[in-house]
């Protein structure tokens, strides 16, 4: 949505910020529960896109990001660990720091399938870490429930969902001014000219190995963010915030939202989530439908949600300008 | 000061380079190497950038021994090189492509907060450079949309863009009308001289017209090496390029 003239924009932000900010807390609270879903996942959607959508690198390991987050919390909490909001939130980022530098450090230096295996086992080692190792930690197959509300120490309590709705949409925007900055800045580009052409970079004398791993490691920090805000949202995490089909729903919905754009992981988040609550309701075929829906966008819509839209835009200015 | 020494080069059984020794001084004269299809030229640069490594031999940049260094630490020293086949970004625009050239060496190549256009000093170097190639109304084409010939200018603006002290073209007017080679010959001519260049060139007439020192490779070994009047009168370049005439 490149396109969108300056007026416009101010207009389309108003409204956006107008939606999120009065209408939401407003709405009912299912509504406001789903939202609430939409956004932590598009966070997470985000994180991929940083790093397939941007850097060309497609993983099939982002869960192990957003799940081992989400795992620490529900550990530190329910073992009366730490009490600390932000100390568990720190704790848990340092985690995945640690995790995506060492994994990162081997993957990177893969290309192509080489990566996106190399992601895979990666992240399915975690996962069976969780399910079956560290048994007596993670509970296994049977997760860690009653994972309490965050205290922020401010005069708000998490307890209610309107707070916790409006501590989520403060972090997913922080997330995404981050991505935002990222993608227009000379490391940003940098990442987008790998994604493009490789090679060239390497002669232009670009160490294309460190950009790389930086971008793997941020990504796998904001996925984390996701994946903290998750179960305190859901105070619950069982091994399947872990596993691999995690990892490619993050894709699936980066598809369905347009690979490399910025609104493309919000609209595919939406859009996924949206669906599935909907569609959940009447019946139980969720994943096929999902599938349908995925072929339908790569064979129709290449350039997901946000790139249809950005057509439909272009198409009615273009219809104005010539009315 | 570039060096190549005793550089050899098999792939599998079939060697590409053999026993190939040769200096190049900074501020010297401009070198094109010619040869024959095959004769191991590109692979020559190759190796000289770190792309391949030779099976033999050294290879020194600034009386430095690079021969094991990866590629993007020689461009850093001031390596720089152009592709045969033009190797750009296509779907950014010709400033797009420029400022990532540009930047390639700056100390903010890591910076994650400003957005790149706001570096206005860039986008002045980015406007100095494009000017002098041709470019600067064509700026925000994206490389799509540009003619072959324009495609070629953009791979020229790159190998300057990181400001090279030595810079490789590797047959800079490859797939060019005559005109439209000579016509980039003549801006190569024009080019800083404090940065040496080595070009591989196809064409004789281009060959000649940029040529200050010349070095013939014919199988993979050096068959010549000296001024253009050497070469063209040397009768074992002269059979290898039996029948064509010498820089007419």
């Amino acid at each position: 949505m490149g396109i969108l003239a300056q007026k416009e924009k101010l207009i389309f932000f108003g409204l956006l910020g107008i939606l999120l900010i009065v209408i939401v807390p407003l709405s009912p609270r299912y509504m406001q529960t789903l939202i609430t879903s939409i956004l932590i996942v598009s966070i997470y959607v985000g994180s991929a896109n940083l790093l397939t959508g941007y850097t060309g690198l497609v993983s099939l390991g982002q869960a192990m990001f957003w799940g081992s987050a989400a795992y620490m919390v529900a550990i530190l909490t329910s073992r009366g660990l730490v009490h600390n909001f932000y100390l568990i939130s720190l704790l848990s980022l340092i985690m995945v720091v640690v995790l995506s530098a060492t994994f990162g450090a081997l993957a990177v230096r893969t290309k192509r399938l080489y990566f996106m295996i190399l992601t895979f086992a990666f992240g399915h080692v975690v996962w069976a870490v969780a399910m079956y190792s560290l048994q007596t930690l993670t509970q296994g197959f049977n997760g860690i429930s009653d994972i309490r509300r965050p205290d922020l120490g401010l005069p708000w309590s998490m307890e209610g969902h309107r707070n916790f709705y409006y501590l989520v949409l403060v972090v997913a925007g922080l997330c995404f001014t981050v991505v935002y900055l990222i993608i227009r800045s000379p490391f940003g580009r940098a990442l987008v000219g790998i994604r493009d052409n490789e090679h060239r970079m390497v002669a232009l004398g670009y160490n294309t190995f460190l950009y790389k791993y930086l971008c793997y490691v941020l990504g796998a920090v904001i996925s984390g963010v996701g994946g903290i805000l998750y179960a305190y949202f859901n105070g619950y995490v069982n091994p399947s915030e872990l596993h691999w089909l995690w990892s490619g729903d993050a894709l699936m919905m980066m598809f369905i939202g347009g690979v490399g754009t910025f609104w493309g992981p919000v609209l595919g988040a939406l859009v996924y989530t949206g669906l599935r609550y909907w569609v959940s309701a009447y019946t139980r075929y969720w994943f096929g439908i999902e599938g349908v829906i995925f072929i339908l966008v790569v064979l129709f819509f290449r350039g997901g949600a946000a790139g249809f839209l950005s057509e439909l835009q272009r198409r009615l200015s273009h219809r104005s300008a010539q009315g | 000061m570039l060096k190549v020494e005793k550089v050899y080069k098999n792939f599998g059984a079939l060697q590409v380079l053999r026993d190939i020794s040769f200096t190049v001084e900074l501020g010297g004269p401009r070198l094109v190497i010619i040869g024959p299809n095959g004769a191991g030229k590109t692979t020559l640069f190759n190796i000289i950038t770190g792309e391949l490594s030779p099976s033999g031999g050294k290879v020194y940049l600034f009386s430095r021994d690079v021969t094991k260094a990866p590629c993007h630490r020689r461009a850093h020293l001031g390596l720089g090189r152009t592709f045969q086949i033009v190797d750009l970004f296509p779907d950014f625009t010709v400033m797009e492509n420029t400022l990532l050239g540009l930047q390639a060496h700056e100390p903010f190549r890591f910076h994650m907060i400003r957005p790149l256009t706001s570096y206005t000093h860039m986008t002045e170097k980015a406007r100095t450079l494009l000017e002098r190639i041709g470019l600067w109304e064509k700026r925000d084409f994206p490389i799509n949309s540009l003619s072959y010939g324009e495609m070629r200018r953009v791979e020229l603006t790159l190998g300057l863009a990181i400001e090279p002290k030595i810079l490789l073209l590797d047959e800079p007017t490859a797939g060019l009308t005559s005109s439209e080679s000579l016509e980039l010959a003549g801006l190569i001519q024009t080019l800083r001289r404090d940065m040496t260049l080595v070009v591989i060139e196809h064409d004789m007439k281009v060959a000649f017209t940029l040529a200050e020192r010349m070095i013939v490779l014919h199988h993979g070994e050096i068959l010549a090496d000296g001024d253009p009047e050497q070469i063209r009168t040397n009768p074992k370049v002269r059979e290898v390029y039996l029948g064509e005439r010498m820089g007419v």
